[in-house]
């Protein structure tokens, strides 16, 4: 009875190990045509994550509280040797008053080390380079980013909505 | 002063800035691969959903360039590059859901045309993006996204090369030992060149050609028909005496097997004083 068990575990070892080896490796990538020659770096990895600043309100009126600042920390996991961080800003529009264009929305950021932040407030247009060069390698570091926004009476009433999207790059 | 109060009121403003907690990650980072015209090339994205509330994962592809050797992303209504390679791409699918810590993977497919025109390398990014599953009314959305980035050569006849111009070396208003050299750089080749294929030096010698001290110069990938303005300090050693000295620019870029590795050296004579 033992020896019929054994029998039949040796079976299966052996169909399984049959089945493995005979199965091709997957390649990464598959060419459909001759003389493809293929360089990628692989392994290389970028994690991106927002810490804080999930929820931030804004609230302003141009006689009493004309300014209003608020914060994003955006964590970066990464082996590239150096990496950057851009924005992309949509319209930020309160009917067809855009906040941006009309210069009442400003951003500067903070690098966790070496990099190039933004340290003066500055309206942003479409895409911004928030943290240029930063040493990658890191396990973990936060870069700041922080938001002005400042209003007068020549801004109408109303909620204003904004898209904005951070992106992380290697520096290639 | 009723009315007054009224119309203060109605100049209230209500911000939201809302972004979901999460995080995304990706691999590979870049794809630098050789795809002669008329071949096709799949491969497989890995994105990790590093945070702890389920997303949308949101895949398309997005023409870039990098004049400074940070991409910047070409919405398709600005994208006039001509070397862009969004059209090259195809990405399946657009869009899955990915769970707290779940890895979800994209494929793709690179299909270089027969005829290219211009004929040289493409550039695409195949940018993911998270969004999240709830999003409020009125709410200002703070999304998080990653790209991997494809550098795609089309093989023999494609090449860098490049043109450095208005070269300007001058000194500091504030430090007058602190010496700025600036040059307009430009690939007018048809294909990019590595971080990893440049390299360039710059050496300061006297009036005698008596070397005073070298550094190396800060280069990046370069894509064609890309151009920024490259700029170096350096700092004279608190010794050196007012005089004539010449600065020489000695960039290297090295290009594959059988050839010929370019050589740009560049000379200038400039006074300083101090």
């Amino acid at each position: 009875m033992l020896r019929g068990r054994v029998l039949l575990w040796l079976l299966g070892v052996l169909a399984v190990l049959g089945f493995s080896l005979g199965a091709p490796a997957t390649p990464p990538g598959q060419g459909g045509g001759t003389g493809v020659e293929m360089k990628a770096r692989v392994g290389g990895q970028i994690v991106l994550e927002i810490l804080s600043g999930d929820t931030i309100n804004f609230t302003v009126d141009p006689l009493n509280n004309p300014e209003a600042t608020a914060t994003t920390e955006i964590l970066v996991r990464t082996n590239a040797a150096s990496y950057s961080i851009t924005a992309s800003f949509g319209a930020f529009l309160i009917g067809d008053y855009d906040l941006i264009k009309n210069g009442k929305f400003f951003i500067r950021s903070k690098a966790p080390g070496k990099g190039k932040a933004i340290a003066d407030w500055t309206v942003p247009k479409d895409e911004v380079v928030i943290l240029k060069g930063e040493d990658g390698l890191t396990s973990g570091e936060i870069t700041v980013v922080e938001y002005l926004l400042r209003v007068d009476f020549t801004v109408p009433p109303g909620e204003g909505k904004l898209v904005i999207i951070f992106t992380a790059v290697p520096e290639f | 002063m009723t009315k007054r109060l009224a119309r203060v009121a109605l100049l209230l403003f209500g911000f939201a800035l809302v972004a979901h907690g999460g995080g995304i990650a990706i691999s590979p980072l870049i794809v630098d691969i050789t795809l002669p015209p008329g071949t096709t090339y799949r491969g497989t994205l890995t994105v990790t959903n590093t945070g702890e509330t389920p997303v949308t994962l949101r895949a398309h592809a997005l023409g870039f360039i990098a004049p400074q050797g940070i991409p910047i992303f070409l919405t398709p209504d600005l994208d006039r590059y001509p070397y862009s390679g969004r059209a090259l791409v195809q990405v399946e699918p657009a869009e899955q859901e990915a769970g707290p810590g779940q890895n979800v993977f994209f494929t793709y497919t690179l299909t270089m045309p027969e005829v290219l025109e211009p004929f040289g390398g493409r550039y695409v990014a195949v940018v993911v993006q998270a969004v999240p599953k709830v999003v409020g009314e009125g709410q200002v959305v703070v999304a998080t996204r990653v790209a991997t980035l494809f550098l795609i050569s089309p093989g023999p006849g494609a090449a860098p090369h490049f043109a450095i111009k208005n070269i300007r070396i001058y000194q500091s208003e504030n430090n007058p030992r602190e010496v700025i050299l600036e040059a307009d750089i430009q690939n007018d080749g048809n294909l990019h060149v590595s971080r990893d294929q440049i390299i360039g030096w710059i050496y300061i010698t006297d009036a005698d050609g008596y070397l005073i001290d070298v550094f190396q110069a800060e280069t990046h990938t370069m894509l064609p028909d890309n151009e920024y303005l490259h700029r170096e300090v350096w700092t004279a050693p608190s010794d050196l005496l007012p005089g004539t000295y010449q600065f020489h620019l000695d960039l290297w870029v090295f290009g594959p097997l059988g050839q010929k590795s370019q050589q740009y050296f560049i000379s200038l004579p400039v006074e300083l004083k101090f």
